[in-house]
């Protein structure tokens, strides 16, 4: 049975438990007209809705499906009773005359935005992912929660709670149906979104890699609030294969990975800030091949096929770039 | 795809049992809140489904078809499986009384799978559980994976050589990809019972197999040739960590431990070597197995006098392994020459401490502060290994004993704000860091920061951040006296400004603007400037390295209409980079250490006048990139959702060289990673009914590339005298040829239960 067949089959026999196992327990579905949206289930909501969605259906709605929700949890807004006042306060006055007099809590644009992070930090200011919020950059630059949060949206697939995407995607084919983060961060880090495109990138829009696998958005007492005490701690969590120890270390690549690469994209092979030759060469200068120049003339023929210029360059010879347990010169020069 | 099915299925099966056994009596009410909000029209009782778990979710698939044009596909599939077959996804949630559970999984059974399950009970604990799959296509054969050896894909290559002709065996073709596969969970007990106190454990898992293009000199000179050697990756990391705290809104204490280990079952690399003779098997070293462990504490006061934040965190970790010194390597004869190590192995241990504090204050309404402190320290107290082989060029040129290499980086900093009104702040900030490494140029580093930031938001619908910083760092420079005079090779040591330390002066600027100025019209601006001015070593004009670099960048997007109805984006991207560098070339030398011959006295004084031995020459690389894009998404009928989606993106690269009497007659490179990518996608999803979804789309991809590293690109780069050939470089098409062109289909249908 040749393999693709195996895992269709494969597929089909879970799909078929799921169900037959689902359908014991499945209810009648809510009566709503059908909308064409994305492919998020729909749920049925908690069964006594507050006043407030007799104005605020649509709120109320995606709200319904989120952990704020949830009844049977005494920390939530429902949980304690206050329902949507946990959040915008009390709404006596509102209810007298909901024209005239606004809700307390408001989440406005000009709203301060410590203000509105102040409410939610009333119940999560001791969450453990939330240790470093005041000390962070989203803090000190007046993002808000709900700058990114979009407390309103059901969860989308595979996430804890709904971004913020404000404007439609663009990008590339990808296999994933999931909402990436990256849409909402790059909302606000315009050049991100750009550079994530470039031919060489980590697999930000393919789904494979998130924003918040090296950054913490919530706050972190690193520069650029990254996940980790140094920029080397962090790639090596992921890039295990690079943190040796070797015994010919390369010292710029033991103090700061960004020294030659780029993160979020680059027009050069393996994320490079500069093509190869002219990075190396940049520190590298001496006799013969090291300070010699690699010019128009020594690419493939016609050219003189200069194997320090043409496919990988420098790392054509010297490849264990990154550290080496060579011995003699075969280690130092990085060339074993 | 067995292992990536059998994960989904058994991450399938905790929610399977959870379903069949969670039939829960209905929970008590809960709790009346301390303060007694104003009754609602109807305030509802607790909410606690009838019969138990209530099940609902989402069941997909579907299929693709990707006709692609390209003679290696590497670039079309490189973090995406485009493969002609099934598409799947499924999404399920559980709701009970005190139990949830979510899971998710898409792409089943194809290389670039992903499930995602993650529940709990509420307000007692949560889990999950998750796996990533990623075949990273890093070129394919048999144009981007054609070698002449056998046994690609283990640690020990063979083959005889000479082998000129690529397209007759022994050179046979395959693939250059690295699976890698994430599988992981947490668990987290956090509830009113053990609150404020919290516990939580993580695990996870990366593995990593296929081959990876590497490469060796085939001898011991740049004229000797070089080989591509397709090298096994056979990579396990293993890490588990526990931590434990105490957390409540006005402190937290977390105390982590994490263990991760890291196993390559290729430490060594066996291979044909074609230079020596004899065909006889070098050895390259591979990236060697290792351990880590860190523990870290983490902790927060909160609502500290003249509302303050005290934060903190401390860190211990120490990574360790031991590897095995080769004994001899090959070398001219061919012999294998001893390398007569002062140990047989290799004891590596690298320390790393750091400790972090930050302190923000807003003691008054329109000031606020915030003082912090970095230190991190490296401490490489691996074993020093002294190597005495005189063949391999121990002690005659390099410097045999080896060096760990530790650093220390002490940062403060403080930042104030003010503001003059609710939306309007001006920030400043003073930095400071300082840096001592073991590095023969520059032992320590001073780096100071300035910057200016002012963010305005005054106009409902118009924000402002503008932002200019100016750095500057000075290094002590400890090769000032380098080298006995100018014709000694160290001299030149001098006069080499390392860019990653050397003195830099640099400039960055930074404007966003984000205004929407009517209902569902946005505009979005970013700007971005910064400038490197690198100075020469003190009194050691001129600089040879990096000089100056610039990059600049402009975005702009506008996006209208109603998310409900229509709404179109339109963005664009220009962005400018140069890296100016100058550099020496000498080649009158002789001997090792070379120095100078009478051709060319003095030549490592890069003031010395020139000649065609030795001369100065300087370079620019440039890089223009463009970017434009639309999206759109539509509602164009009740049922009828309409996604597009257009990109072409173009990277330019070309190189200026210039020398001192236009000596060796530098010629400009005038394409270098040079590439254009078009990507349009367009979708429709169609809403049947209440259950069934249908979604049709297609898309269709092109991308260009051109390098002078690839245009041409050969397999073979003869050299050296028949019969053997010594000399000669076999290369392997390693991101050769990377265009296509894909036109790609896909479709999918889900059902919706509830």
């Amino acid at each position: 049975m040749g393999p693709r067949l195996l895992s269709a089959v494969a597929w089909l026999c879970a799909a078929a438990a799921i169900l037959l196992t689902l359908r014991a327990f499945a209810q009648a579905p809510p009566q709503s007209t059908p909308q064409a949206t994305t492919t998020q289930a729909t749920p049925q909501p908690p069964d006594e809705p507050p006043v407030c969605v007799k104005c605020h259906k649509e709120a109320w709605e995606g709200f319904a499906q989120t952990k704020h929700a949830v009844r049977v949890d005494p920390r939530t807004p429902f949980g304690t009773g206050r329902d949507c006042q946990a959040c915008h306060g009390d709404a006596t006055e509102h209810l007298k005359n909901p024209v005239k007099n606004s809700m307390p809590q408001r989440f406005l644009p000009t709203t301060l935005a410590a203000e509105k992070s102040g409410v939610c930090l009333s119940c999560h200011a001791g969450n453990r992912h939330l240790t470093f919020w005041d000390s962070g950059r989203h803090a000190v630059n007046g993002v808000s929660c709900n700058n990114c949060h979009n407390l309103h949206a059901p969860p989308p697939p595979a996430a804890a709670s709904a971004l913020k995407q404000r404007d439609p995607t663009v990008s590339p084919y990808v296999n994933t149906i999931r909402q990436l983060e990256y849409k909402t961060c790059t909302v606000c880090h315009m050049q991100i979104r750009s550079a994530i495109l470039k031919p060489s990138h980590h697999p930000i829009m393919e789904g494979k890699v998130r924003c918040t696998d090296c950054h913490n958005p919530h706050g972190a007492l690193s520069e650029r609030m990254v996940n980790n005490e140094s920029i080397n701690d962090l790639c090596k969590t992921c890039h295990a294969d690079k943190r040796g120890p070797y015994m010919f270390e390369h010292p710029p690549v033991e103090q700061n990975c960004l020294t030659c690469h780029n993160s979020h994209g680059s027009a050069h092979n393996k994320l490079l800030n500069e093509k190869v030759p002219n990075l190396c060469q940049d520190c590298h200068d001496w006799s013969r091949h090291p300070g010699t120049f690699y010019s128009g003339n020594q690419g493939w023929p016609p050219g003189a096929s200069n194997t320090r210029l043409i496919a990988r360059s420098c790392l054509n010879c010297h490849n264990n770039i990154h550290g080496s347990n060579a011995p003699a010169n075969r280690g130092q020069f990085f060339t074993r | 795809m067995g292992t990536r099915l059998l994960a989904i299925l058994a991450a399938s099966c905790f929610a399977v049992p959870a379903i069949v056994g969670a039939q829960e009596p209905a929970a008590p009410a809960a709790p009346a809140s301390p303060a007694t909000p104003p009754a609602s029209a109807a305030t509802p009782p607790a909410s606690e489904p009838e019969g138990g778990f209530k099940w609902f979710g989402n069941v997909g698939i579907g299929g693709i078809y990707t006709d692609w044009n390209s003679l290696n596909k590497w670039k079309l599939f490189e973090y995406r499986d485009m493969s002609n077959g099934v598409l799947s996804n499924i999404e399920l949630h559980g709701r009970g009384g005190r139990d949830y559970v979510d899971f998710f999984a898409e792409n089943i059974g194809r290389t670039d799978a992903f499930f995602d399950l993650r529940g709990g009970r509420y307000n007692a604990f949560k889990y999950s559980l998750y796996g990533n799959w990623l075949d990273h296509a890093l070129s394919f054969g048999p144009y981007g994976g054609r070698s002449p050896y056998f046994g690609v894909g283990t640690n020990v290559l063979t083959t005889t050589f000479p082998a000129l002709n690529s397209f007759v065996p022994p050179w046979n073709s395959f693939d250059f990809e690295n699976k890698r596969r994430v599988l992981g969970g947490s668990f987290e007990l956090s509830n009113i019972y053990v609150s404020p106190w919290y516990a939580r454990a993580d695990v996870n898992q990366i593995r990593q197999q296929g081959v990876y293009p590497g490469s060796a000199a085939n001898g011991t000179s740049p004229g000797n040739g070089f080989t591509d050697l397709p090298a096994p990756i056979d990579y396990v990391t293993n890490t588990w960590a526990v931590e434990g705290g105490y957390s409540t809104r006005q402190a937290q204490v977390g105390i982590n431990f994490l263990s991760s280990k890291f196993t390559n079952d290729n430490t060594l690399l066996f291979w044909t070597n074609p230079f020596f003779g004899g065909n006889n098997y070098d050895i390259s070293t591979l990236a060697p197995s290792s351990d880590l462990w860190k523990i870290s504490i983490n902790g927060a006061l909160r609502q500290l006098p003249g509302n303050s934040t005290l934060a903190g965190r401390v860190t211990y970790s120490q990574l360790t392994n031991s590897v095995g010194i080769l004994g001899a390597m090959l070398n001219t004869g061919p012999v294998y020459t001893p390398t007569n190590p002062s140990a047989p192995t290799f004891e590596g241990k690298v320390e790393t401490t750091s400790v972090t504090a930050s302190f923000t204050s807003n003691p008054v309404r329109p000031f606020d502060y915030r003082l912090y402190f970095n230190y991190y320290d490296r401490a490489n107290s691996s074993s020093t290994i002294t190597f005495l082989s005189p063949t391999l060029g121990c002690p005659t040129r390099s410097d045999c004993t080896t060096l760990p290499f530790s650093y220390t980086r002490q940062n403060y900093g403080a930042e104030a704000g003010y503001r003059f009104n609710p939306q309007n702040r001006l920030s400043g900030t003073i930095d400071y860091q300082h840096f001592d490494q073991d590095r023969r140029d520059y032992p320590n580093a001073s780096q100071w920061t300035y910057g200016l930031q002012w963010r305005n938001s005054s106009i409902d619908t118009l924000g402002i951040l503008a932002g200019i910083s100016y750095l500057q760092r000075r290094p002590e420079f400890a090769l000032a006296n380098a080298g006995a005079n100018a014709n000694d090779p160290l001299f030149l040591e001098r006069y080499v400004a390392r860019y990653d330390l050397s003195n830099l002066d640099q400039t960055r600027l930074r404007l966003v603007l984000d205004w929407g100025p009517m209902p569902f019209l946005d505009f979005g601006l970013e700007a971005y400037f910064k400038y490197n001015d690198f100075q020469p070593n003190p009194n050691l004009a001129p600089l040879l390295g990096r000089t100056k670099d610039q990059r600049q960048e402009y975005y702009g997007s506008v996006s209208y209409g109603d998310p409900q109805s229509l709404r179109v984006t339109f963005f664009g991207d220009i962005e400018w980079i140069w890296y100016d560098s100058q550099h020496r070339t000498i080649n009158n030398v002789t001997g090792d250490p070379p120095v100078c011959t009478a051709a060319s006295p003095n030549c490592y004084n890069p003031n010395t006048p020139p000649n065609s031995g030795a001369f100065n020459w300087n370079a620019r690389n440039n890089d223009k990139n463009w970017a434009l894009g639309t999206g759109l998404d539509w509602q164009a009928l009740t049922r009828l959702l309409v996604k597009g989606s257009a990109i072409w993106y173009r990277t330019q690269g070309w190189a200026d060289i210039a020398s001192q009497n236009n000596f060796g007659n530098p010629m400009p490179i005038y394409s270098y990673d040079t590439t254009s990518r078009v990507s349009v996608n367009l979708k429709g999803i169609y809403s049947y009914d209440r259950h069934w979804q249908f979604t049709v789309g297609t898309a269709f991809e092109q991308y260009r590339y051109s390098d002078i590293a690839y245009n041409g690109y050969q397999y073979t780069i003869p050299a050296g005298t028949p019969p053997n050939f010594f000399g000669t470089s076999y290369l392997s098409g390693a991101y050769a040829f990377p265009n296509y062109r894909a036109n790609i289909w896909y479709a999918m249908a889900n059902y919706k239960f509830f």
